[in-house]
């Protein structure tokens, strides 16, 4: 740092201005160089011109967004200023999406740096063991809760869809699927946590929800044909998987049939490409994801119709007793025609597509006259990572009056003013319009219990959250509609409070509601009463036992409710609820730390479908408290 | 306008080129002009008013110090309205968020409420701009550079597009003859092109290939040493062959319009101590800090202590031009303290007991240290990382994707930086076999960046 310093032992150090710092050496003196300057000077020139000529006179077409990334890319285009720079960041994204020379040059410089080093070029994707690749978002090395919360919401979540289509008269059967990265995790590099527990507790976690669960990966993970299940370079199943999902979704579900009794019947053809893969994204041609060397691929097989009757796939179609409902895992390609092939009957199709989640779900059945009896719903593991996932269960299949049936609970649901029946403006800012003390009820967190509203709303749609505990339910209320069911989920079953808020979609409207009431989704007049045992204490608890006579079978979703009748100031606390079901060793068992003697616990049997349910035992701490009912509802 | 976008490379560079030559000399200067304030409102043309404000003000104090001095006085008040509001500037749009980040955490744990606050942007360049256009004031001050002819020509030199937003820092004095009278040669315009497409290697198949597993190394906690270590040292790399290329696209882009800047780098990870490193690391930042602050303060004439004392100040000064960051006033303090080491035991290299190749070894190793306070976003953050290099996280399983092109380009990047020559050595030989794999890579370079996006130069931030 100091003036003497600027000297140096190295040779290339030499030309040191006066203020230190070095200037650039005179021109090069080489025999060589008025070639070398032509050919240099060349290369440069051309590069750039002549990229400049190709790209504008013969420009690459330009690539069209369909559904979300259309979507995206309308926003972004409409929002670009020159203030902010974001004008000119499009117009760089348009050259290179333009550009000849790129859409010429890129694939073949992809496919040299995938062969030499099995790169990919793309954040997105990771490159595994002998050319697996895998998508990063679908790792969840992002994922946003850990994987206990990841698991919870989805068993919460899809427990109440459930027992909302229960009662909605539909039979209703998951098919979570396997992540690739999941089931592929031997060829996976070694650095990437794929979070497996997600995928290999599921089912359990939602079976123990009362969700019937169709459970994939065993097949999955072993094969039947050892051919792997996902293609290697691609995010979607071979054909060969397709078929053999397809027949265990029909076993599982129920609706299999013998070959001997099939009308159709399978046949080898030829090898077709996947529609999209990976491969897309960097830049590879599609053939590759299933030509790729060291695939063991098998021929594409099809069903061969026996009969005249199309198979699926056509809204126009009458609707069959059977239906799927996902994304294109089994919305596409082979899945609904083997479907048709192991079943020997007709389904209906229905793709929704990941990104929209399940609330098409709802405007679908809504046009359909009649419905179908069984409705599988197909769901990749992979969207269950993402918080942001679009459940819409609020508003999803949250208001069919006529096909639904509500049973309130006694307890008092107070209004905020000014929501209640003056009427009150809604902004595009949240408005609480009601709030329940912790404690007040409690349940299991899945659906069970609902809250419903009634009222007028006008002016513009509205968006209402219920929010428990940091896991929220959106629903939107359309004007017209005078009733607004939501269900209230919770990661657990601590006596949270619950805060309702609504704001105005369009920036303003106005709410006026009427009523609120909490709910259990079943006909009063079929639910089965418990009676009570007088109450046992001993060292400050208490012990209240349950029992019904004759004791009831237990149907899909049933859910147990019990309403207090005392104080509403006195507290019970360290509550536990043993439910116990004839020929299950264990109890299905709940705890709560503190509930009103006034309040009501309401949770889902679902667990224990088919089975009776001989007793039930409430324990808690404090004073006795008074029973005021106890039935077990179910959906029709 | 990145030198490494499309619109920059196939439409901008050679329509400005083409008019540049077609235009008389007469007009060269102002064309650079005109098109230099497009290149930098590219990204936000409000700030193109602040570079205005500010070349106005540096021009009219430059005029008033002249004046003050032709009438036998200093001229010190037009200097200190100089260095004051360009400090000011600097202060307010790189600084304030900082400041007040910092009070309001101070606020925070004395239970008092926090200041209200927007973000301010920060202009891309300020630095360097406001660097140079304060230099023409303390150098006519000094009397060591000859007052600008003309607005327009003062225009061109704090606007002049090739170093605007990353440097190097070229001071009025190096450039101003050049203004006007700097020769236009074939032979100059083909080695700007060999430096331009030499820093255009380094940039694209180097630097940004590198980044990601820079930035997850810096983006993961809990790493194992041997990830660590990996990181860092692709960090060490990446902002090497980043910052280096951007100066040598600048100025390869100088000399293809005739102008000849300083380099700017000397082969730094070939030091033999940290002395040598800034000797040779971001030259024209050292040698402005130097004759601008740390011989002001004294430099080394004033006793052994106040040298120290002048030297930390400098460093750590010279850590917080960087940017708002305790970080940055960490690393510059860590490279004083290696200044003040080597200058204490009298020797160049605190390995001087070693041989050559393992001095230049463990110069690296100092340098990668201080780069984890330079690349970590929080101070926890970069003594994690550190502690990570140092094995305290023994039970860590291997969470960095390093991917085989990863290791090659390290690999790669290794041999450049320690057995090829330098670039201006390269061009100064251009020897054939050099050129013909320059116009590879360079090649190479396009298609690359076709296959990746755009990632900014790091010394944009700065």
């Amino acid at each position: 740092m100091s003036r003497s310093s600027t000297s140096s032992s190295d040779p290339s150090r030499t030309g040191a201005l006066p203020d230190g710092t070095i200037a650039l050496p005179a021109g090069p003196h080489h025999r060589a160089t008025p070639v070398l300057r032509v050919f240099a000077l060349g290369v440069f020139g051309a590069a750039l011109l002549g990229t400049a000529i190709v790209d504008q006179v013969w420009p690459a077409p330009r690539p069209i967004p369909i559904g979300r990334e259309k979507v995206i890319d309308d926003q972004r285009r409409a929002k670009v200023r020159w203030k902010d720079g974001s004008r000119m960041a499009l117009l760089e994204d348009d050259l290179k999406l333009t550009s000849r020379v790129r859409a010429t040059a890129r694939p073949l410089y992809t496919r040299t740096l995938y062969d030499l080093f099995d790169e990919v070029g793309s954040e997105h994707v990771v490159a595994g063991k002998d050319g697996w690749l895998f998508l990063r978002n679908r790792a969840g090395i992002n994922m946003p809760d850990s994987v206990e919360l990841t698991l919870e919401r989805s068993a919460i979540y899809f427990a109440a869809l459930h027992r909302r289509l229960a009662n909605l008269g539909l039979r209703s059967v998951s098919a979570p699927l396997p992540r690739k990265e999941v089931v592929e995790r031997a060829n996976a590099p070694a650095w990437l946590d794929v979070h497996e527990q997600v995928d290999l507790e599921l089912v359990e976690r939602w079976r123990a929800r009362g969700i019937e669960t169709i459970d994939l990966m065993p097949m999955f993970e072993h094969p039947p044909q050892g051919e792997p299940v996902y293609y290697r370079a691609g995010t979607h199943w071979t054909r060969t998987a397709q078929m053999h999902a397809a027949e265990e979704i029909a076993r599982q579900a129920g609706v299999w049939v013998e070959p001997s009794q099939r009308s159709t019947e399978i046949e080898p053809t030829s090898v077709k490409p996947a529609d999209f893969d990976m491969l897309t994204r960097i830049g590879l041609s599609e053939e590759d994801a299933v030509a790729r060397a060291g695939t063991t691929q098998s021929p594409l097989h099809v069903v061969v119709q026996r009969d005249a009757m199309r198979l699926n796939c056509d809204n126009q179609l009458p609707m069959p007793a059977m239906a799927i409902t996902g994304t294109s895992f089994t919305g596409a390609w082979g899945v609904p025609c083997y479907l048709r092939h192991f079943t020997d009957q007709a389904w209906w199709c229905l793709a929704l597509g990941g990104s929209d989640g399940i609330s098409p779900l709802d405007a679908f059945l809504r046009e359909q006259p009649q419905w179908p009896s069984t409705l599988v719903i197909e769901t990749p593991n992979h969207i269950l990572l993402d918080r942001a996932y679009s459940f819409s269960i609020g508003s999803l299949l949250g208001h069919h009056p006529p096909r639904t049936a509500l049973t309130p609970l006694p307890l008092r649901v107070p209004i905020e003013a000014p929501y209640d029946s003056v009427g009150g403006e809604l902004s595009s800012n949240t408005a609480r319009i009601i709030q329940l003390s912790p404690a007040l009820f409690a349940s299991s967190g899945d659906g069970a219990l609902e809250l419903a509203l009634t009222g007028e709303l006008s002016g513009g749609e509205a968006e209402v959250v219920v929010l428990v505990r940091g896991v929220t339910v959106n629903a939107h209320w359309t004007p017209g509609q005078t009733r607004l069911v939501v269900p209230i989920l919770a990661a657990d079953t601590s006596a949270a409070a619950v805060h309702v808020v609504a704001r105005a979609v369009g920036g303003k409207a106005r709410l006026s509601l009427s009523r609120a009431e909490l709910v259990v989704a079943g006909d009063l007049t079929r639910a089965v009463e418990f009676d009570p045992s007088a109450p046992r204490t001993a060292n400050g608890a208490w012990t209240l036992e349950l029992s019904a006579r004759p004791a009831p079978a237990l149907p899909a979703h049933a859910a147990l409710l019990i309403a207090l009748a005392g104080d509403a100031t006195a507290l019970a606390r360290t509550l536990e609820l043993h439910a116990h079901a004839q020929g299950r060793p264990d109890p299905l068992s709940w705890r709560f730390d503190a509930l009103q003697h006034n309040g009501a616990i309401v949770v889902n049997l679902g667990a224990l479908r088919g089975a009776t349910l001989t007793r039930v035992t409430l324990t808690g701490v404090g004073p006795t408290p008074r029973l005021g009912e106890a039935r077990v509802i179910a959906p029709r | 306008m990145l030198f490494s976008s499309a619109a920059f490379l196939y439409y901008f560079l050679p329509l400005f080129l083409a008019v540049y030559y077609l235009v008389p000399r007469s007009a060269r200067s102002l064309w650079i002009t005109l098109v230099s304030y497009v290149f930098y409102g590219w990204w936000r043309p409000d700030f193109v008013l602040l570079m205005w404000f500010s070349t106005a003000l540096d021009y009219n104090c430059g005029r008033g110090i002249v004046r003050e001095q032709n009438a036998g006085r200093t001229g010190k008040g037009w200097l200190l309205g100089s260095v004051l509001i360009n400090l000011g500037l600097l202060g307010y749009f790189k600084y304030a968020n900082f400041g007040v980040e910092s009070l309001n955490v101070l606020l925070r744990s004395m239970g008092v409420d926090e200041l209200g606050w927007t973000s301010v942007v920060l202009p891309v360049g300020i630095s360097f701009y406001t660097f140079q256009t304060m230099s023409y004031s303390i150098d006519l001050y000094r009397r060591h550079a000859a007052p600008v002819r003309s607005l327009a020509d003062f225009m061109c030199y704090v606007a002049m597009f090739p170093q605007l937003v990353a440097g190097p820092i070229v001071r009025y004095g190096t450039v101003a003859e050049q203004l006007h009278g700097r020769s236009h040669t074939l032979d100059k315009f083909y080695r700007g092109v060999l430096v331009f497409q030499s820093g255009m290697a380094k940039k694209v198949l180097v630097a940004d290939v590198l980044a990601s597993v820079a930035d997850q190394a810096f983006g993961t906690s809990g790493l194992g040493a041997f990830d660590a270590w990996i990181g860092t040292v692709a960090y060490a790399f990446q902002i090497y062959f980043d910052f280096s290329g951007y100066s040598d696209m600048a100025i390869g882009l100088g000399l293809m319009i005739g102008f000849e800047f300083p380099v700017n780098f000397d082969g730094p990870y070939r030091s033999i101590g940290i002395t040598d490193f800034w000797r040779r690391w971001h030259i024209s930042l050292s040698s402005f800090l130097r004759d601008y602050l740390y011989i002001p303060l004294g430099g080394n004439r004033v006793g052994p202590v106040r040298t120290y004392v002048n030297l930390a100040l400098t460093m750590l000064l010279g850590g917080l031009w960087h940017g708002a960051s305790w970080n940055f006033i960490a690393w510059g303090g860590y490279q004083g303290f290696w200044l003040i080491v080597e200058r204490l035991i009298g020797k160049s290299s605190i390995f001087s007991f070693a041989p050559r190749p393992l001095q230049v070894a463990g110069t690296f190793v100092l340098a990668l240290f201080g780069w984890v306070f330079f690349r970590a976003t929080t101070m926890s953050g970069a003594l994690d990382h550190m502690a990570a290099m140092v094995g305290a996280h023994s039970d860590a399983r291997a969470l960095l994707d390093v991917r085989p092109l990863h290791w090659f380009t390290m690999g790669l990047a290794a041999l450049v930086v320690w057995l090829c020559p330098t670039t201006q050595s390269l061009i100064q030989r251009a020897r054939t076999l050099w050129v013909l794999v320059l116009q590879v890579l360079f090649l190479l370079a396009l298609v690359h960046l076709h296959y990746e996006h755009n990632v900014p130069f790091l010394y944009f931030q700065f």
